[in-house]
């Protein structure tokens, strides 16, 4: 993949000189940071795989904070948001926070503040990204399963024991026992319990589990 | 003490001044005796008769002239003068103290008179009717009054066959005469100094001199017939009038003087179209035609000086609308402004930031360079707020010859965020080498921004926004042209759009294009508005180009 795989934060805002001196600030704390005019060249250079976060100014020339962050994220992009603003009005900053943001600063901020949002919200990327990994992995497990193991993890997840696994699906108990260990083995889980976390951490099964 | 606006320039009575206190008092009281007694001798030019009646008397109106603008400390010079002017010309024919009674009653009249001019409010500018009037009333009634009395009571005393009724409507007479021709001369010379003369107007005041001079040369030297030269006498009052009308006071007090002077000097000397009626009877045909002149030329002095406090003040109530309109546009736009002064707040705060950390760590030039920028910042900052500033109130409303790039670019400056945050596009166009113009810039930038804002709020809530703004011009007219891509005014509306207060939009009072307007007509331009065929509005308003040959 060619984008970069360093987090890093991106800022967006209209005005040279505030992007200058703010980009400066984060790279005094070791941040990474590129710096956008406005949202055409944020969006052109940001997609689902990009590592890091955003910090936008919420008056940008072609399109405001709050559109910029919707479009982004039905683009696919989960980075965490932080808003800069210049005139933050209370009904604003609600919106943008439930739609997301981390955080809503108002201009001219406190370094501290700053900092601590920017650290936050690149160390929530992180998680959301090692969270998305091991989804990944565990959907890949999911798919190596048999059709046969496929049912029997279904009725173990609905909490039947296996003699009743084995009335259902007209099988030996022992032939239930010998599908049980083999799936655990697959789904790599140490106990019953931790298959039943894994499995519901996926949202793509937990999904298919609902229409039943 | 004074009441009337006088500024005389009166030395500091301090210890060190005193001597020139002194002085000063020493030199305006032999300036009186002086004047007082020479216009005596003059005015006993004009005595007909052997009972030493003088037909104009100028010396009491020396006498108010001086005690009014100086104050009772004159009083003492008077005295001796009207005593040196009596003794001189009556002699031993009046006994000591009929002598007496009469220095004390001309110094009650002179007294009197000054103390009621300043009581009244009298100014010596003649810039109100008013003042007109309280000199020809105060002259009449108490400086002339007395001082009639007195000569009147003197001349009977001296000679038994005269009553005293006749004599004293001559002395009265008189004495009135001659005071509204030397009066007003004096106070406007002394006491309403000229205030920074153009360069017109001594040209003006010359030529009307000199006219005048020559006027009264060819009536009353002889030359002419008396049915020629009597109706040429009437010349001097279109010269008056018009002296009245365009030149400082000082010039039309003098001219008047002046005629006053030749006409008088003729007529006693016998020459002139009133010589002929006899002495007697041609002066007081005389005094009366310049009694005349001098009451057109004081009133209409008056009529003037009123109008142009109108128009002053009318000015004023103008400017001070302006400057409530630019507060409220100002009010309006501050959000926009905030905005903008934000910014760069918030550059410095982080430039700041940065550079306590880049301390912290020893990394000093990227502290100086952090350090630089922040210094760069703060006074682009600053400059934003002088713009704002500058808009406010600040500039007075003082007219400068101004390019006109250089009226637009403030208000660009001052829209630019309004501009961007309302997503309207603004196209320019410009030529180069604009004509200069001679206007107030803070007035004309009103009205830019009063039309732009208008543009602005007529484009709100629509996609392609986009105001026009172009500047052309014709030899004499600079025109600037603001239109928008908007819905228009209703048809309805255009009629009194610039009315006060014909406003449609909410939270607007409704004054902003009638302030614009007015401020446009007091330079001298207009100010229209049109609907465009293909939608929007356009306004347009001119300037007139500044002469060229004045700054060749």
């Amino acid at each position: 993949m060619p984008a970069p795989k360093v987090p890093q934060v991106h800022l967006v805002d209209d005005d040279p000189d505030v992007r200058s001196a703010v980009s400066l600030l984060l790279k005094t704390e070791d941040f990474r940071v590129t710096a956008y005019a406005d949202a055409q060249s944020v969006l052109a250079a940001v997609d689902a795989a990009t590592p890091g976060c955003l910090v936008l100014d919420v008056r940008l020339p072609d399109m405001d904070g709050l559109t910029l962050q919707r479009e982004l994220k039905s683009r696919g992009v989960e980075m965490p948001v932080v808003f800069i603003t210049g005139h933050g009005d209370i009904p604003m900053a609600v919106r943008a926070v439930s739609e997301g943001a981390l955080d809503f600063l108002e201009k001219p901020f406190h370094d501290g503040a700053l900092i601590e949002g920017v650290r936050h919200a690149l160390e929530l990327d992180a998680q959301r990204r090692a969270g998305a990994a091991e989804m990944a992995q565990v959907e890949e497990r999911l798919q190596s399963l048999t059709p046969r193991e496929r049912q029997v993890l279904d009725k173990l997840l609905d909490g039947k024991p296996n003699k009743l696994i084995a009335r259902d699906l007209d099988v030996s108990v022992r032939t239930v026992e010998i599908h049980r260990s083999n799936l655990m083995l697959k789904m790599g889980a140490k106990s019953p319990s931790h298959l039943a976390r894994l499995a519901l951490a996926c949202h793509d099964f937990r999904d298919r589990l609902t229409p039943e | 003490m004074p009441t009337a606006p006088i500024r005389v320039s009166e030395p500091s009575l301090s210890a060190s001044g005193r001597s020139a206190a002194w002085l000063w008092l020493a030199g305006r009281s032999a300036m009186l005796v002086a004047l007082y007694y020479a216009v005596a001798l003059w005015g006993l030019v004009f005595t007909p008769d052997a009972h030493g009646i003088p037909l104009v008397w100028p010396a009491t109106g020396v006498g108010l002239a001086f005690v009014y603008l100086y104050g009772w400390r004159l009083l003492p010079a008077l005295g001796v003068a009207v005593g040196l002017v009596t003794w001189r010309f009556t002699g031993t024919m009046m006994p000591l103290p009929e002598a007496i009674g009469t220095v004390v009653a001309t110094l009650a009249g002179v007294a009197l008179g000054a103390q009621a001019l300043r009581r009244l409010g009298f100014s010596p500018r003649f810039e109100r009717l008013r003042d007109v009037g309280l000199l020809l009333l105060v002259g009449g009634l108490a400086a002339s009054g007395l001082a009639a009395t007195a000569g009147a009571w003197g001349i009977a005393v001296g000679t038994e066959t005269l009553r005293f009724s006749d004599t004293w409507w001559l002395c009265w007479v008189a004495d009135l005469m001659g005071l509204m021709l030397i009066t007003p001369v004096l106070m406007t010379w002394l006491g309403a100094p000229l205030l920074r003369p153009a360069e017109h107007t001594y040209t003006k005041a010359a030529m009307l001199i000199g006219a005048l001079g020559l006027v009264s040369l060819v009536v009353y030297s002889g030359p002419l017939p008396a049915p020629l030269a009597m109706p040429l006498s009437y010349a001097v009052f279109p010269l008056i009038m018009l002296a009245a009308l365009r030149c400082p006071v000082q010039v039309t007090t003098t001219l008047m003087l002046a005629a006053g002077t030749i006409a008088l000097s003729g007529t006693g000397w016998g020459l002139g179209p009133f010589a002929e009626m006899g002495l007697s009877k041609s002066l007081l045909s005389l005094n009366a035609q310049l009694g005349l002149l001098v009451l057109t030329g004081l009133v209409l002095t008056a009529l003037r000086g009123e109008r142009e406090a109108a128009e002053a003040r009318a000015r004023q109530h103008l400017e001070e609308l302006a400057r409530a309109g630019r507060l409220s546009t100002l009010g309006e736009l501050s959000a926009g402004l905030a905005h903008e002064l934000n910014q760069p707040l918030c550059a410095l705060t982080s430039y700041a930031q940065a550079s306590k950390r880049l301390l912290e760590r020893g990394q000093l030039d990227a502290l100086r360079d952090a350090l630089t920028q922040l210094d760069a910042g703060a006074h682009r900052a600053a400059e934003t707020v002088r713009q704002m500033r500058a808009f406010a109130a600040g500039q007075s409303p003082e007219r400068v010859t101004i390019a006109a790039t250089d009226l637009l670019q403030p208000v660009l400056d001052l829209l630019r965020p309004e501009l961007r945050r309302r997503k309207v596009a603004l196209e320019l166009s410009i030529p180069p080498r604009l004509p200069r113009v001679r206007v107030a810039p803070v007035q004309v930038e009103q009205v830019l921004v009063n039309l732009l804002r208008n543009a602005l709020e007529a484009l709100e809530g629509r996609a392609d926004a986009r105001i026009q703004l172009w500047v052309d011009h014709t030899g004499r007219e600079l025109a600037i042209t603001v239109r928008d891509n908007g819905p228009g005014i209703p048809p309805g509306r255009l009629a009194n759009l610039f009315d006060p207060f014909a406003t449609w939009k909410e939270g607007g009072m409704g004054l902003g294009l009638s302030i614009s307007r007015s401020l446009v007509e007091s330079h001298g331009g207009r100010l229209t508005v049109a609907n465009v065929p293909d939608g929007g509005a356009e306004f347009r308003f001119t300037l007139p180009v500044e002469d060229t040959r004045a700054r060749a």
